[in-house]
Formats: structure tokens, C-alpha cells, sequence
């Protein structure tokens, strides 16, 4: 068991400066990468830390990371992984460790910062974290940075959908994605082969008006009555020549005639054929369009289901649990304290008024 | 409050800024919202199918106003009201609807209690007061009202003898703080604020470049983009076109001359907030001026009513406060955070 390599802080000198260590995850991860084992990257974001940070100043704020840094090292205590600073989060690379096991150190880490007794000013504050995680797919192309936007994408779902909470931006809507996009590509292009396989049908079917009565089917082989339809144009000539006139040239429109008649039955018969056979495939691909067309409005509902999961969202939590007032620390105390009865006198006095009228 | 109740209550605070202008919300969960004052209904059933909404706000209201039956609340600082021929009720229902917005913005947790104190305008009318309460009350679970140059001043912690300028869109308000309600001999309001500095200035412009064409909302743009009162200042190259032709304009002098045009008046004013004060303390209260507002984004503004206040008051200290367009949410978020539970409990 290796100790974990992390420069959490942005001044001091560690073992690694930051820049060494987002260098050495970069190299961890096209390593997860090319020999297929797996890995994972967690995002952490303390909830609201400006706002702590406005209300109680800077130290506050580093005070905070720096216990949520302790509680991910106490989380982690059995795996290897590193960590850096990352626009005032925590970012860390955790390789051989998968969905499961990134997702029970989430959990952990939730409940320990949750447990967290944070107190400033004497007041108690909730010192929550969001954690986006983001999970190496097998095959999966991404650049190592963009593998950290997908964390971050992850971490702001979570902030944005109240906070205390842990977000597993895998694969998993990046599979449902491209699967969107790879149902809406093949529905385009059996939209597409519809159409050119109707287009060719049409123009078939109005050929015989322009060809000679002579030219053989464009399209299509002979049809299966070909045999018997020989045998029968072989009787008919036979006939001509037995009973027909003795004149050539009457006898030469006769079996043109016929030849005629015969070649006209031929073509009907392979373009109908044809045609049937269009028919059939368009059948198909209208059924697979239907099918596909289904899917897609599946997959559509599902992700507007969990789009407006995010709308219902329950709102941001206040970083207080409990009703404050002023701090027995406060400046001035007493004369604010006057200033705030004051301030209420007044509204119970609005409030007094409303009712009587 | 026992512990059982604390596990799945959280207290979120609430400090709304109601302006005429702009309505702004900073709450404990961090977030901070601001909309125009703005409110517009559909007129009818054609513009409502089209807009697919009942209410809109803000720039989204502006933008579609032809058609909608359009309300500014707030305007002159306090719910439009004060004639018959005002549509009162329409007025009071935006004014509702637009608190209601301001509280949404702030995403509360529907377990969480939550209490607001609203900044209203200083000269808010009884009614006005009570019609503000009633919107609140309808989202929240307690809710004070104080006034808004105090929440000001309160924010910053600068609880006595304080002169609070407050630069509009439509008016200036300044405010004598000597304890936390102001009374009317506490308070000048003038009208020589944002929109005036707009109107001066296009103005200026007309007659520098006759050829150039323009609305105030160009004018305005330039203005906050660039407005300052000092000599040396970025050069406010603008386009405006010219037969419909884009073409720059230097407009830093005109621009300047506006902006200044501001200071006489309020230095005037400030002049007699002080000599009606308590002579033993009138040099204290020259020396603590907040200069807060939209309008006081005016680059080189505090210096410049500073000098004006020494020229003609014989001295002056003046604080631009950090955050101009939240200084008065922020304060009251202050206010909320500092009250007493058992205050919020009694309003209940
Ligand atoms: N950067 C800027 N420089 C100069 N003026 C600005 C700037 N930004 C905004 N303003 C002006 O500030 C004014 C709006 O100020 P604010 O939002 O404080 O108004 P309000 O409080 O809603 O109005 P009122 O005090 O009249 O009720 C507008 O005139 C606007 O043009």
C-alpha cells in the first residue's frame, strides 16, 4: 500500500507541486486507458464556500477545505490516489478503483462531512460537499481533461440541484447520448434509402412509356415464368407458321406480334416483381424506422423525465441549521440589539394594525 | 426549537432590495438574484398561447411588452397607488407576483423555515407597507419590513450618524440615519439620478453629432459602460449609426459633463440633511457618507462629491460601498441573520 500523493494546498511546497501532480494523474489515467483496468476521478465542491467566505472570511473558508481534505484522507485511508487543488476544489484520481468502490467512498465522504461540527463565530454552519464523479468506460477516447469536465459537469448537477449530494457523471449519459445520436443517424439514413427505393420504383414504373417495346427489363432478372412463357412463345411462332398467311410480310407483323406481346407480358412480370420486392423492403425499413422511432421517444421521455427531476429539485439548502441572531461576540451588541427591536416594534405594530382593520 | 426539528429544518434568510429599477434577493443558501421591476400579464388569450406563460418578469417582460398589460410596481420608489385613475389592483397584484418571483429566485427548500426582511423604499406609505407584508406572507414563513437606505447602512455596520446616498434609476434618495426609521425631515429625494444623466447626455451628444442616431437604451448602454466623472478617463469610443451606416464616436467629454452634472445637486442636499442636524455632531455625520445605488458605478464619483463637499461644506468623507447593486439585499440579509428568533417567532 502506497500513501497517497497529494499537494492539496495552493502555497506550500508538498513533495509535488500541483502543476507535477495533475502532470502524474494525466499519466495514471492513460495508463487505466491503454491496459483497460479501471479508474475513476472525484470532483469535491464544498457547498457554498463563497458565501462562507463572504460571511466569515478566508480563513473560514480554508479552514473548511482543509477538513473536508482531512475527511477524504481518512475516507481513502486504503486506497492510493491523488490529489490536487482544482479551482477551489478537491480533485482526485483514483485508479484501479471502480464504479462500486468510487461510489462508496462518495457515500462515506458525504456522511463524514455531514457529521462535521463546523462552528464559526460561535454559530454552528453546515458544512456540506457536492462530489461529481466521473468513471473510465472500457474503450472510452476522452483526453484526460475531458474527463475532469465531465466531473465538473457532474459536481455542478450537484450544487445545482441543492448540494449534499453525489453525482456519477459516467458513462452513463454519455452512453445514452450517443445512442441518441447513433438511433438518430440511422434513422436519417433509412429515411434516406426510403426514399431513393421509392424514387427508383416510380421511374420504373412509368419506363415502358419510354422505351422500345424491344428492350429488355431494366431492372430485375427474368422472372420465374420464364420457362413455360418460352415454351409458349415457341408454340405460338410454331402456329403462325403452320396456319399463318403465306405472304412474308404478314407473316413477319405476325410473329413481330407476337414477339411483342410476349416481351410486354416479360417486363410486366419482372417489374412487378420488382415492385413487390420494393414493397417488401420498404415494409422493412418502415417497421425499423417505427421500431427505432419508438426507442428514441423512449430514450426522449426518459431524459426529459430526469430533466425535470432536476427542475423539481428541492431547492439550495441554507448553510444554517438552526435560527442565529446575534452572536454574544457581536460589536456593539447592545445598541444593535435596540436597533433590531426597534425594527420589529414597527412591523408588530403594522402586523397589530392590519388585523384590527 | 428542539433537536428532532432541527434535523430536517434548515433556516433560510432572506434580504430583498425592492427597487424601482431593480428587485434584488441574497439569501443564506448563498444565492443572490437580481430582476427588473418589471411585470407583465397577457393580454389575452392569443399572447398568452403564444407566450406560454401568465406572468412574466423582468427583461423577459420588457421585451414582449406590446403584448402585455405591463406593470412597474414600484415605480416612484413605492406601489403605484396614490391616484384613483392608477390601476391599483393591478399594481398591487404585479407588486405581489413580483415578491413572490424574488423569493422563488432564491430557491428555497420546502423543509427549510424561511424568514425575510425586505428593504422598501424609505417613504413607503402604510398601505404600501401592509400591501408588500401581504405578498410576502403568502411564501414565507415570517416576514419584517425596514428601510432600505438602514439595511444599507446596517450591512456595512455603520449603525449611527450616517448619510446614505442612494443613486436610482429615477431618483436619489438621500437618507440622515440617526436610529432605524428615518422620518420624512430625515429624507431629500431628487430626480436628478440615472435616467436624468441619460436624458443630459443624449442631449450632449445631439448637439456634438447632429448626424448620429440613437435611442436612450444605446445611451444608457454607453453610460454603464463607461461612465466617469474623472479627467483622465477610458476613452468612451462608441458605434452609432450614421444613416444607418455603424460608425465610432468619441463621446468621453459629453459622457463626462453628464455624470458630473449629478454632484451639485446632491451635495446641496447633503448640505441640508447636515445643518439640520445637531450642531455637535453635523461634522461627524459630513465624515460618514455611503454612496450606494446603480448609479453610483459612476467611476471617480465618491472623490468627486467629496471634493464638492470640502468646497462647500468645508469637509466630507465619502464610502462608495463595495457591492452597489446588492448593498441593499445584503443588509437586510444581515438584518434577517440578526434578529432574535423569538421576534420572527412572534410575527409569525
Ligand atoms: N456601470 C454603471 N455606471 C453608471 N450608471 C449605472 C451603471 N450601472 C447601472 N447604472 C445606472 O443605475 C441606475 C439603476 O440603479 P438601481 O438599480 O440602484 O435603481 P433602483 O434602486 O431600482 O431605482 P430607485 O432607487 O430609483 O428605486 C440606472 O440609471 C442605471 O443606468
Amino acid at each position: 500500500m502506497t500513501t497517497a500523493t497529494v499537494n492539496f494546498s495552493e502555497t506550500d511546497d508538498g513533495l509535488f507541486t500541483p502543476e507535477e501532480i495533475r502532470q502524474l494523474m494525466r499519466l495514471e489515467y492513460d495508463r487505466a486507458r491503454r491496459y483497460r483496468y479501471p479508474a475513476s476521478l472525484l470532483l469535491v465542491a464544498v457547498d457554498r464556500l463563497e458565501s462562507l467566505q463572504d460571511l466569515y472570511g478566508w480563513e473560514s473558508k480554508e479552514e473548511i477545505l482543509q477538513a473536508v481534505i482531512k475527511a477524504l484522507r481518512a475516507t481513502t485511508r486504503d486506497s492510493d490516489f491523488l490529489g490536487c487543488m482544482h479551482d477551489g476544489r478537491i480533485l482526485t484520481v483514483f485508479p484501479h478503483t471502480d464504479e462500486k468502490a468510487i461510489t462508496s467512498i462518495a457515500t462515506r465522504l458525504l456522511g463524514i462531512c455531514r457529521a462535521l461540527d463546523f462552528r464559526t463565530d460561535g454559530r454552528a454552519l453546515r458544512a456540506t460537499v457536492s462530489i461529481g464523479a466521473a468513471i473510465l468506460v472500457e474503450d472510452s477516447e476522452l483526453e484526460f481533461e475531458h474527463f475532469v469536465e465531465i466531473a465538473e459537469e457532474a459536481v455542478t448537477f450537484a450544487l445545482a440541484s441543492g448540494g449534499d449530494r453525489f453525482v456519477r457523471r459516467e458513462a452513463a449519459d454519455d452512453v445514452i447520448d450517443r445512442l441518441r445520436d447513433e438511433i438518430d443517424a440511422e434513422a436519417d439514413r433509412l429515411v434516406q434509402d426510403r426514399i431513393r427505393i421509392q424514387e427508383a420504383a416510380e421511374r420504373e414504373t412509368s419506363a415502358p412509356e419510354i422505351a422500345s417495346p424491344l428492350t429488355p427489363p431494366i431492372l430485375g432478372t427474368r422472372p420465374h415464368s420464364g420457362d413455360a412463357a418460352d415454351s409458349e412463345l415457341a408454340k405460338a411462332i410454331a402456329a403462325v407458321f403452320r396456319d399463318g398467311s403465306a405472304d412474308p410480310f404478314a407473316l413477319e407483323a405476325d410473329i413481330l406480334a407476337i414477339a411483342e406481346e410476349h416481351v410486354r407480358r416479360e417486363r410486366e412480370a419482372a417489374v412487378s416483381a420488382a415492385l413487390a420486392e420494393h414493397g417488401k423492403q420498404v415494409d422493412l425499413l418502415e417497421r425499423r424506422v417505427r421500431k427505432l422511432k419508438g426507442l428514441l421517444d423512449e430514450t426522449g421521455a426518459e431524459l426529459s423525465r430526469i430533466a425535470t427531476l432536476k427542475g423539481l429539485d428541492s431547492g439550495i439548502a441554507s448553510i444554517y441549521r438552526t435560527v442565529q441572531g446575534l452572536s454574544p461576540d457581536e460589536d456593539r451588541l447592545q445598541e444593535k440589539r435596540e436597533m433590531l427591536t426597534l425594527i420589529f416594534e414597527a412591523n408588530l405594530d403594522l402586523q397589530k394594525k392590519k388585523r384590527r382593520s | 426549537m428542539t433537536d428532532e426539528e432541527n434535523k430536517d429544518h434548515g433556516v433560510l434568510y432572506l434580504g430583498i432590495d425592492l427597487g424601482t429599477s431593480r428587485t434584488s434577493v441574497s439569501a443564506s443558501n448563498g444565492v443572490r438574484e437580481t430582476v427588473a421591476s418589471y411585470v407583465g400579464y397577457p393580454k389575452d388569450v392569443v399572447a398568452q398561447k403564444l407566450l406560454k406563460r401568465d406572468v412574466l418578469f423582468g427583461a423577459d417582460a420588457v421585451k414582449h411588452r406590446l403584448s402585455l398589460n405591463f406593470y412597474r410596481p414600484l415605480q416612484h420608489g413605492v406601489l403605484k397607488a396614490s391616484s384613483k385613475e392608477d390601476d391599483y389592483e393591478g399594481n398591487l397584484r404585479a407588486a405581489r407576483d413580483l415578491i413572490a418571483e424574488a423569493i422563488r429566485m432564491a430557491q428555497p427548500r420546502k423543509d427549510e423555515l424561511v424568514y425575510a426582511v425586505i428593504g422598501a423604499p424609505a417613504q413607503a406609505q402604510i398601505n404600501n407597507k401592509e400591501a408588500i407584508i401581504d405578498a410576502a406572507r403568502e411564501t414565507v414563513d415570517s416576514v419584517m419590513l425596514c428601510s432600505e437606505p438602514f439595511a444599507v447602512a446596517y450591512g456595512l455596520d455603520w449603525l449611527d450618524d450616517v448619510l446614505v446616498i442612494d443613486i436610482g434609476a429615477g431618483t436619489v434618495d438621500l437618507c440622515r440615519m440617526h436610529g432605524t426609521m428615518p422620518e420624512d425631515t430625515d429624507q431629500i429625494t431628487l430626480t436628478t439620478a440615472g435616467d436624468f444623466v441619460d436624458e443630459e447626455f443624449g442631449k450632449l451628444v445631439a448637439a456634438a453629432h447632429p448626424e448620429a442616431q440613437f435611442t436612450v437604451q444605446m445611451i444608457r448602454g454607453i453610460k454603464e459602460r463607461f461612465a466617469s466623472v474623472a479627467d483622465e478617463m477610458e476613452r468612451a469610443v462608441a458605434e452609432l449609426p450614421v444613416k444607418g451606416k455603424p460608425t465610432e464616436f468619441d463621446l468621453t467629454d459629453p459622457l463626462r459633463e453628464a455624470c458630473r452634472k449629478i454632484v451639485p445637486p446632491i451635495v446641496e442636499g447633503l448640505g441640508e440633511l447636515v445643518s439640520t442636524f445637531d450642531p455637535e455632531f453635523q461634522s461627524r455625520l459630513k465624515n460618514r457618507v455611503l454612496l450606494a445605488g446603480g448609479g453610483s458605478m459612476i467611476k471617480g464619483l465618491d472623490n468627486a462629491i467629496q471634493q464638492e463637499m470640502h468646497r462647500t461644506l468645508g469637509e466630507g468623507k465619502v464610502v462608495r460601498i463595495e457591492e452597489p447593486i446588492y448593498g441593499g439585499a445584503n443588509g437586510a440579509l444581515k438584518i434577517a441573520h440578526d434578529m432574535p428568533e423569538e421576534y420572527w417567532e412572534q410575527l409569525k
